[in-house]
């Protein structure tokens, strides 16, 4: 075993592999941080730059990508109110509203210390539990899948608010629009009306960013120029007394990272979404997330980055790509004649050991990196709002149409940012939206598959202790979000009253 | 503030006539004519459309429910005042924004958005002729560059076709 760490490690230290992860990982960064650049895309495009490099270089490159661009995502999430991926949509719920109070710079170091150990955590699990979370992953059917999801969706009940019911309903028509596209199982067509960019469904990007970012603009044009508040935080980064307030949190949210990153086809973005309901169901201060809390930042941030080391899991260990990118990342093992799986234990363990140390020096480059650009990137936020906002909806235009080079997704965006600013007039929380709207599709295919192999039996839900497990869970958190929801009416009907 | 500009909207029983309307809307129109049923659908619960329905069912009862929560307790929340001033102004952003949806195809993305962004910057309160007529051009030009240049997408560029 040490002959073969040894020269997996002679494998690895070449000045190329040094230089190659490092330059993934700020390409990564950039990308993640722009609208509609997507981080698959950038590994697609980094691909063809590896055909030539020897195959760990190659493969620390993409993989330097992925994690730059997973952290990358936030950064214009904070920043703009505008998430860069489907997964910083989260770090959205409390970052902006931290950048608004003035305290970005908090709230994008925060965001990098949650991400890096995140990531840390996330890929010592890849090398000592790489096994048993496999093993683990495959036990997760269409049903297993329903139930977490439908337990991920519990979120929705904490970033309402005050406004359950809406909040609900706003999750309602996430879920409806989620629906528009073709049919997977009978390959008909849903809500299309003949138009045929609607054939593929909605992209996440254009309806993320008209989402979030154009109410915003809407809302400064129409309105008067929002002053930001004198807060003695502004400018001040994150301290350690912020990030040991958070540890508790980041620590949970990398675990559910990893766990829920080990399981082929579940993504970022349910991680993000359910370490933050997590955070909140166990925080002090559950009444500040949505508003600017800290700990709502990390434990998004912690939840996303957690699976960027677990998703290798299924990959490595059983050859089975979990996602897009790890799809990408199969393929430049097999142009260079690699095969995945466990038979790749055996035979190239060398350069199984070369790559997971080129992953664990990710890690500090994530950190270096991150860290460098913050002190440039949160200048952004002294921009004033007439010029920035101005900037903000070109870059909206232009990330929108480079998704997937259609003006119609154009469209697409600025219908979202109406209904985002018309939800924003009623009160209605637009983040339950998005959330349903980024689980539908899973949901919707995981109950329909689960029901296609009972036929039609509903008991395929309750047949698993995992299923069991998720169940309870969802019943717990529903059952306090309810009698959070009576008290908080209660108490507001009794003052009415003596009023 | 003019008085008679001020609008007052009970937003919650606006909303759930929003989401019961809508609801409606769903469950007697749009699903359907706007979801195709296949003809050899073993089970009911696997047709296209049961999903699609069964959100719509709970998107009226949870409007409902707001309409009763709203009545039962007695009190509406109040509308944020809308003055006349920002109606106008809203109206100006909504027109620019179909203006960008309608020009786009024939003025291509870069200058339609140097277009808006001039627009928008002296609309949004820059003085500055200098600041507006640099970022009106360089922002445009730089983000196109990045996209055609370093990302490699192609991004239409309608009359400036030839140009760039």
């Amino acid at each position: 075993m040490i002959e073969n760490i040894i020269s997996g490690f002679f494998l690895f230290a070449t000045i190329d592999s040094f230089v190659a992860l490092g330059i993934g990982v700020f390409i990564g960064v950039i990308v993640g941080a722009i609208p509609g650049l997507t981080t698959p895309m950038a590994v697609a495009l980094t691909l063809p730059f590896t055909f030539t490099l020897p195959p760990v270089t190659g493969i620390l490159l993409l993989l330097g990508v992925y994690k730059g661009g997973i952290y990358g995502g936030s950064i214009t999430a904070i920043l703009i109110n505008t998430p860069g991926t489907p997964a910083a949509s989260c770090t959205v719920l409390d970052g902006y509203p931290m950048a608004k109070k003035g305290e970005a710079k908090r709230a994008l170091d925060m965001a990098l210390y949650s991400s890096c150990v995140a990531d840390f955590i996330s890929n010592i699990s890849l090398i000592l539990f790489a096994g048993i979370l496999a093993g683990f992953a495959l036990k997760f059917g269409p049903a297993e899948v329903f139930t977490l999801i439908f337990f991920s969706l519990t979120i929705i009940s904490g970033v309402s608010g005050s406004q359950l019911l809406k909040g609900m309903a706003s999750a309602c028509l996430g879920l409806l629009l989620a629906t528009v596209g073709m049919d997977l199982i009978y390959g008909t067509n849903r809500f299309v009306f003949g138009q045929t960019n609607l054939l593929a469904g909605l992209n996440f990007i254009p309806v993320l960013i008209g989402l979030f970012a154009i109410p915003e603009i809407l809302n400064f044009f129409c309105k008067k120029e929002i002053k930001l508040k004198k807060n003695p935080l502004a400018g001040v980064g994150a301290t350690l007394k912020d990030f040991l307030k958070c540890f508790k949190t980041i620590i949970k949210g990398s675990f559910i990272g990893v766990i829920l990153g080990a399981i082929p086809g579940i993504g970022a973005a349910p991680s993000a979404f359910l370490s933050y309901s997590e955070a909140r169901r166990t925080s002090k201060n559950p009444e500040n997330f949505g508003k600017g809390e800290i700990e709502g930042v990390a434990a998004a941030e912690a939840g996303n980055n957690g699976v960027a080391g677990a998703t290798m899991i299924p990959l490595l260990a059983l050859g089975i790509p979990g996602d897009i990118i790890t799809a990408i990342i199969l393929g430049a093992f097999m142009i260079h004649g690699l095969r995945p799986g466990p038979l790749m234990f055996t035979q190239n363990i060398e350069l199984i050991y070369a790559i997971f140390m080129g992953i664990m020096l990710s890690s500090i480059y994530l950190f270096a990196i991150g860290k460098a650009s913050i002190k440039f990137i949160s200048k952004i936020t002294d921009i004033p709002h007439r010029i920035l906002f101005p900037i903000v909806l070109v870059l909206c235009i232009f990330g929108s149409y480079a998704v997937n080079n259609s003006a119609f997704d154009i469209s697409i965006m600025f219908l979202m940012g109406l209904l985002g600013f018309g939800m924003l007039q009623l009160n209605i929380p637009s983040a339950p939206f998005l959330i349903a709207f980024i689980l539908g599709p899973m949901l919707e295919d995981s109950f329909r598959q689960s029901l296609l192999i009972s036929g039609g039996s509903y008991s395929i839900f309750f047949s698993t202790p995992i299923c069991w497990f998720f169940w309870i869970l969802t019943v717990i958190i529903i059952s306090m979000a309810a009698w959070a929801y009576a008290k908080s009416k209660g108490k507001t009907f009794y003052e009415n009253n003596n009023k | 503030m003019n008085m008679k500009s001020i609008k007052l909207i009970k937003k919650d029983i606006l909303a759930a006539s929003v989401f019961v309307f809508f609801g409606l809307l769903l469950i007697l129109l749009l699903i359907p004519r706007g979801v195709v049923e296949p003809g050899n659908v073993e089970l009911a619960i696997l047709s296209p459309s049961y999903y699609p329905k069964i959100v719509s069912y709970i998107l009226i009862l949870i409007g409902l429910g707001i309409f009763i929560k709203n009545f039962r307790i007695g009190f509406f929340e109040e509308a944020e005042r809308i003055e006349k001033k920002y109606l106008f102004r809203m109206l100006i952003v909504f027109i620019t924004i179909l203006a960008i949806v309608f020009f786009l195809p024939m003025l291509g993305i870069p200058l339609t958005s140097g277009i808006a962004l001039l627009f928008l910057l002296m609309f949004g309160g820059e003085r500055r002729p200098v600041v507006v007529f640099l970022v009106s051009t360089l922002v445009p030009l730089l983000v196109y560059l990045f996209f055609t240049k370093v990302a490699q997408i192609t991004i239409p560029n309608g009359m400036l076709e030839s140009l760039l």
